[in-house]
């Protein structure tokens, strides 16, 4: 009877772990900013989750778990990356096409990713965590491995930012939009 | 005893408060708006805005496919061979030292109860690619079952217009049978995209997809290692 739970359990944990994947794979993509980087951290992570599943005692846990495996990946490599050269932040923001502000929304949300790539690693997680997979502030001080108030206030600052560029760039789309305006009563 | 939902309401309650600043010294560059602590209301189209610019993309499909396919073609087929080698190991006196790889510290000791290791190159410096090799050759020589797999920029090495170890990579896939060398078809159809020669080197074979390869390999007990 328990060979057959632990393999009902095997059958479980692999369908969770398929069902998490294009999560992990958005999740890491948002915290390093690009794709092939996102690619392999989540491999790494899948494969440690793997090697890893009887760490995992409850599977009501796995999303949780899985998670703080990727944020582990995230740091290792950004650990890697400092031993040879200081980190950069620069580095991951990614699609910096033009930061040309326009009206357009699909703009707004990439002048959004490119600020969420500017702000500090740690803030992007938790916003990241809190905000895309609506994990739960203990949950998420659970993956990360730090204090709730931690979480909280990284969250506070991460949204301030992000907010304060939003705000910012829609005053540089309503003055543009004002801007023709002008120019014809100046006519 | 508070349930998790009821301490995340409170943590949400402290965490709006704390965006009240009594000492306002918050303002940034004497732009007002720029003191404004987010609204509930910015905080929501914040979130609205963030699932848009990071949508959960079906491209990681490939890997789940990859898991979804193995599940479903060799799962039982695994399980079954994990359940006759639970019930050999029950039956079986363990005998201490059979299994035991030979040789120095280092490497071997770190795989002396593997049977087999799958050696993973997924990047660009020939530093690493000299060690996987070191690595594979090593293995093999202690009569470990290997594989060596190449994806992303690791493909480099196992294609014969780039890689600076043709020679040894043909004669390690030679002169061991139990050494499979093994390129990401996945992988070196993106290449033939981009229009580069896909040719591999003798003695490598190709794989689905190497994310396929690794939980395959892994479901069945290898030891991985990512160099």
């Amino acid at each position: 009877m328990k060979i057959i739970d632990l393999l009902g359990r095997k059958r479980q944990f692999r369908r969770l772990l398929e069902d998490s994947q294009p999560r992990l794979q958005r999740m890491a993509r948002a915290w390093c900013g690009d794709r092939e980087l996102a690619q392999d951290l989540v491999q790494e992570a899948l494969v440690r989750a793997l090697q890893g599943e009887e760490q995992l005692r409850a599977l009501e846990k796995f999303d949780a778990w899985v998670f703080k495996i990727l944020s582990n990946c995230w740091y290792q490599h950004l650990r890697q990356l400092r031993s040879t050269v200081e980190f950069d932040e620069d580095r991951y923001p990614e699609e910096r096409s033009s930061l040309e502000v326009s009206q357009d929304r699909a703009d707004m949300i990439e002048r959004l990713r490119y600020e969420v790539g500017r702000l500090p690693a740690i803030q992007r997680q938790a916003i990241t965590l809190v905000d895309l997979e609506e994990f739960s502030y203990a949950e998420t001080a659970q993956i990360l491995d730090i204090p709730i108030g931690t979480v909280m206030s990284r969250l506070h600052r991460a949204r301030e930012k992000l907010c304060r560029a939003m705000n910012d760039v829609r005053q540089e789309q309503a003055a543009a939009s004002d801007a023709p305006r002008v120019m014809r009563r100046m006519k | 005893m508070k349930s998790d939902s009821d301490k995340d309401k409170l943590y949400v309650f402290i965490d709006k408060m704390m965006e009240v600043d009594p000492t306002g010294v918050r303002d940034v560059d004497g732009n007002p708006d720029a003191a404004r602590p987010p609204s509930p209301g910015d905080c929501r189209e914040l979130r609205s805005l963030l699932r848009q610019a990071y949508p959960i993309e079906q491209a990681g499909a490939s890997a789940t496919r990859g898991l979804a396919r193995f599940r479903s073609s060799q799962w039982l087929m695994v399980a079954s061979a994990a359940s006759l080698a639970f019930l050999l190991g029950v039956l079986t006196p363990w005998q201490p030292g059979e299994q035991r790889v030979h040789g120095g510290p280092g490497l071997a000791s770190e795989v002396q109860q593997a049977q087999a290791v799958l050696l993973h190159v997924a990047g660009r410096d020939p530093v690493e690619w000299r060690a996987a090799l070191d690595q594979a050759e090593q293995l093999s020589r202690r009569n470990v079952r290997v594989q060596l797999l190449a994806n992303s920029d690791g493909l480099d090495l196992l294609r014969a217009s780039s890689s600076p170890y043709a020679g040894r990579v043909s004669e390690l896939a030679r002169r061991y049978p139990n050494l499979a060398i093994v390129a990401c078809a996945a992988g070196l159809g993106k290449l033939q995209e981009q229009g580069l020669d896909t040719r591999l080197l003798d003695g490598v074979n190709t794989a689905n997809s190497a994310i396929e390869e690794v939980a395959e390999k892994v479901g069945k007990g290898w030891q991985y290692r990512k160099i």
